[in-house]
């Protein structure tokens, strides 16, 4: 029942993000049964003298034949991908709805599992974390250490300034010199004139990008009855008003901006997905994966 | 209109109204904070919303407030409280007429009555139905002007506006046949009238069937809608009702009594009324009285006259609500002294021989005509002056010299009277010698009566001209005064024309003869004014007789008797020469026609002293008038029984509280409706 152990409700009452990241994987392991990597090959890159360790089926028979050496071959991977992770975690990623995960919490977890997974297949996740103008970054590394120092980063994230998703954008498209995969974890509320343009624009820097627009079921369904003195995260100011009477008008304002971040990356090849924070983890990052697989193999036919 | 409550306490549930209101001011200030990350959106949708937001917020509070506002008064079952309206409500168009009760009992109150009536007119025709034809029948004492039913609204408002009550007695119930017969010219099957009146008994004839209009489907009963100008008041009133004058003998001459009667047609006992006399402007006697409930009193004031003259002057009592009725004006000729001068034919010392005697007894017996008597023997005649002598008797007078007759004759001419009593001293043929045309009838020879038996012979009067001024008096047991009187010596007369014979002897003799030579009179009494040839001087009669004769020859008698005339009725009146209109007591004057014979007939329409007017001014009284004594009679009928007069159950009256019974509109359902619809609102407003 990996379905129901990764259900947000329950993640949020395990206590850090690494037993989070572990159950998800796990989870999600399991459902990979069918790996999406199978059949992928690999290329031979050069021999390597054989030290105490290497795998000895991988020692090269024909080479100690002609060379009176072990020598072992070397294969590198047919795709060796770097991966940046972009998470935003403006104060508005600190919004969480009754129940649940945070937002923020909620892409972390996500990003932490998609990291493993992408180390665990020797691709280079590097992070990216956007809190207002203050920008943290670690580097793309593939070896399994690394997966730490993501996890740490992530571990401790607190929401705070403003959403800059320009500024983050400008951040990975000046370290992603060469065709990189962006993953973008963030709830898109920045307001600003062309904001998610250039967001998108990575995708013509011959980045595969893929935006994740993680909202709380709150945002989206605006259940308030009551009338609700609303605080804005990010300095907004306050509002006295009666839910009831706007909730309309909001739902219309949300899906008018959810809508128009789904036509601009589909405009720009970008994949979209609007993730609420109730949707089970693996079953965000399978259907993810599996669509990517199908996008890879329908590219290089 | 008023609002009024059928449960007044239930009411207090309006104030739940105010709970919307509190509910909204509580709710303001405790909204619950809600840190929320779409806050940019919130407030996108708060600046898109503003407006009609705050519309649809006010729309709620109202729609809320509605709602407990109106179903609370619903349950204490408002209505609209206007004054009923005086129309019926028939099925389907009807013609309608309104008779309006303009008579003089509806000036009742200074005219309030009228007002009702007329308001209750106008709310009538206000309310009628476009489709309605109306014929507006003003019922004022003159013969009803029946118009066909028209939808001329202007012309029948006018009618109302300017209907005014009169002095005159109106009879409803004829108005009501008049109004049905001008309904009957609708073609409309639905009729009705309505009778705008003060419910007086005496407007109606108690003893006539309900008023019927004839259709072509046969005679049908129009709806009758009584309304009460009264509003149920009752209408106490006195009048006086009855005023007659008289001479009053133990006053002396010019002594009158006024008695009057007057009637209490109030419920209540009246006491101490006062009642005042008043000649012209000065008021000359007063009297309290205490008249019963539904009863009257009858009193006499008395007043002698200083002189003689034309007198006019009311009897009045303290005015009530009903003025009209409280006044009786009379016109009263009193007479002035009159100068009689007794020429004594054959004087004697025994007074009872003597000529005059009588005569001279009977003018200075006193009464009511003031007359100064002085007797002169026959031989005095010739020095003695005529200027200041109203009235000459000649009794048993030997014919004068012509120088004498002929002064007599110009007496006469300019206005004096001369009686002929005749005797042994007359001579037929000096008679006619000297006085000629001034005898009523030549003298032929004296008649004398022979005895018969025991019984002396006597002639009596016989055949009277009781209408002349002079025997009139002698109307009823009276005359036995004069029939009782025996003559047995006479002179027969010569026939002759221009002579009044005022009686005869019962041979067919003349015996009393007048007429009129220039302005004045002569009267010749055919015998002896003193018992020689007959013993008329000592029946009961021969004294009023004489001063009656005094009187007339002196030319005034009779003028005491000015017309009175009842309103209603018409006057026939004998035109003095030289008058041209008449002039009503209000000061307008009304035209008198040419008229052969100098009389001519008038109806008069107000109360009060009318006169002749000549050329130069008013001139005599010609008559005064009266307000019909029944029209006085305010006391009302019973509702139920005009119900019964007028056809039962097609009659309505219209009482005072009906009128003022509020009409009710019930006006729960409308708010119900509107609470309902309130909530309905409601809920729309809240789905938006």
């Amino acid at each position: 029942m990996a379905g129901s152990l990764l259900d947000p409700r329950l993640l949020a009452r395990l206590g850090t993000l690494q037993l989070r990241t572990r159950s998800v994987v796990e989870g999600l392991l399991s459902g990979l049964h069918r790996s999406p990597h199978q059949g992928q090959s690999v290329e031979f890159a050069e021999h390597k003298e054989y030290a105490p360790g290497d795998d000895l089926r991988r020692i090269d028979w024909k080479a100690y034949g002609k060379f009176d050496r072990f020598y072992v071959k070397q294969f590198e991977h047919e795709t060796n991908l770097r991966a940046f992770l972009l998470l935003d975690a403006s104060a508005s990623m600190g919004y969480r709805g009754p129940e649940g995960l945070t937002k923020l919490e909620y892409a972390a977890t996500a990003a932490a599992a998609l990291a493993y997974l992408l180390v665990r297949q020797q691709d280079a996740v590097g992070l990216v974390v956007a809190r207002g103008a203050e920008i943290q970054y670690l580097p793309p590394r593939a070896h399994g250490a690394h997966i730490s120092a993501v996890l740490n980063v992530l571990e401790g994230l607190r929401p705070s300034g403003r959403t800059d998703l320009a500024r983050a954008a400008d951040f990975v498209a000046e370290k992603a010199r060469r065709r990189a995969a962006v993953f973008v974890f963030s709830d898109l509320f920045d307001f600003s004139p062309g904001a998610l343009v250039r967001l998108v624009d990575l995708r013509r820097m011959k980045n595969e990008v893929s935006v994740f627009q993680v909202l709380d079921p709150w945002e989206l369904e605006f259940p308030f009855e009551d009338a609700t003195r609303f605080i804005g995260l990010e300095g907004e100011g306050e509002l006295e008003v009666d839910p009831r009477e706007i909730r309309a008008s909001y739902l219309r304002a949300i899906q008018t901006l959810c809508e128009e971040a789904r036509r601009l990356c589909l405009q720009a090849d970008v994949s979209y997905e609007l993730v609420r924070t109730d949707t089970p983890l693996d079953r965000l990052l399978l259907g993810h994966l599996s669509r990517r697989e199908r996008s890879a193999r329908w590219t290089s036919r | 209109m008023d609002v009024s409550l059928t449960h007044p306490l239930l009411a207090w549930g309006a104030l739940l109204a105010l709970l919307p209101i509190l509910v909204h001011l509580l709710q303001r200030r405790r909204p619950r904070p809600h840190p929320f990350a779409a806050m940019e959106l919130v407030l996108r949708s708060q600046r898109e919303n503003v407006r009609r937001l705050r519309l649809r917020r006010l729309l709620l509070l109202l729609a809320r407030t509605s709602i407990l506002l109106f179903v609370p008064l619903a349950v204490a079952r408002p209505y609209l409280a206007a004054e009923a309206s005086a129309v019926a409500s028939p099925a389907g168009p009807a013609a309608t007429a309104i008779v309006l009760d303009a008579s003089l009992s509806m000036r009742w109150g200074g005219g309030k009555l009228m007002e009702n009536a007329k308001q209750d007119a106008r709310r009538v025709l206000a309310d009628l139905l476009p489709e309605e034809p109306l014929s507006v029948i003003v019922c004022d004492g003159r013969p009803p002007k029946t118009e066909s039913p028209s939808f001329d609204r202007v012309r029948a408002r006018r009618r109302i506006d300017e209907a005014q009550a009169s002095h005159l007695r109106a009879d409803l119930t004829a108005c009501l046949a008049a109004a049905a017969a001008a309904l009957a010219e609708s073609p409309l099957p639905a009729k009705r009238i309505f009778v705008a009146t003060d419910l007086t008994a005496n407007a109606w004839n108690l003893d006539a069937p309900p008023p019927r209009i004839p259709t072509e489907e046969g005679e049908i009963q129009p709806e009758v809608v009584v309304l009460d100008a009264a509003r149920g008041d009752e209408l106490p009133n006195a009048a006086i009702t009855d005023l007659r004058i008289e001479p009053a003998t133990e006053l002396g001459p010019r002594g009158h009594a006024f008695a009057f009667t007057v009637h209490n047609f109030g419920s209540e006992d009246l006491r101490d009324l006062r009642v005042e006399l008043w000649v012209g402007e000065e008021l000359v006697n007063r009297s309290f009285l205490d008249v019963p409930a539904g009863g009257s009193t009858s009193r006499r004031l008395l007043h002698r006259f200083p002189a003689g003259g034309v007198f006019s002057g009311e009897v009045r009592l303290a005015p009530d609500e009903l003025v009209e009725d409280d006044a009786r004006f009379f016109v009263l000729h009193v007479a002035p002294d009159i100068r009689v001068l007794i020429v004594n034919g054959a004087p004697s010392p025994l007074r009872h021989r003597d000529e005059a005697f009588f005569v001279e007894t009977a003018l200075r017996a006193g009464g009511t005509v003031p007359l100064s008597v002085r007797t002169i023997d026959a031989d005095g005649l010739p020095h003695q002056s005529l200027d200041d002598v109203d009235v000459v008797f000649l009794l048993n007078v030997r014919a004068p010299d012509r120088p004498v007759a002929e002064r007599l004759e110009r007496f006469v001419r300019e206005g004096g009277g001369l009686f002929f009593a005749l005797g042994d001293q007359v001579d037929a043929d000096a008679y006619a010698s000297a006085f000629g045309e001034l005898l009523p009838l030549a003298l032929h020879l004296p008649k004398t009566l022979q005895a018969t038996g025991d019984e002396p012979a006597a002639a009596r009067f016989a055949d009277f001209d009781l209408d002349h001024p002079v025997l009139r008096i002698f109307h009823g047991p009276a005359i036995e005064g004069l029939e009782s009187t025996r003559t047995h010596r006479y002179f027969l007369l010569q026939p002759g024309e221009g002579a009044r014979v005022l009686a005869t002897f019962d041979d067919g003799a003349p015996a009393l003869v007048e007429r009129s030579i220039g302005q004045g009179r002569v009267i010749l009494f055919a015998s002896t004014a003193d018992r020689d040839w007959s013993d008329w001087a000592i029946q009961t009669s021969f004294l009023p007789a004489m001063q009656q004769m005094a009187a007339y020859l002196a030319r005034t008698l009779g003028k005491r008797d000015v017309l009175q005339v009842r309103l209603g009725e018409s006057a026939a009146l004998e035109v003095p020469e030289g008058a041209r209109a008449l002039l009503g007591p209000d000061g307008r004057e009304h035209p008198l026609p040419v008229v052969e014979g100098g009389r001519v007939t008038f109806t008069p329409v107000l109360p009060g002293v009318h006169r002749f007017v000549r050329e130069g001014g008013a001139g005599e009284p010609a008559f005064t008038t009266f307000v019909d004594p029944v029209e006085s009679d305010t006391r009302r009928l019973d509702p139920r029984e005009l119900r019964a007069l007028l056809g039962g159950n097609r009659a309505r009256v219209s009482v005072e509280a009906e009128i003022a019974r509020p009409r009710e509109t019930p006006l729960w359902s409308l708010l119900l409706f509107a609470g309902l619809l309130a909530f309905l609102s409601e809920g729309w407003l809240l789905r938006r």
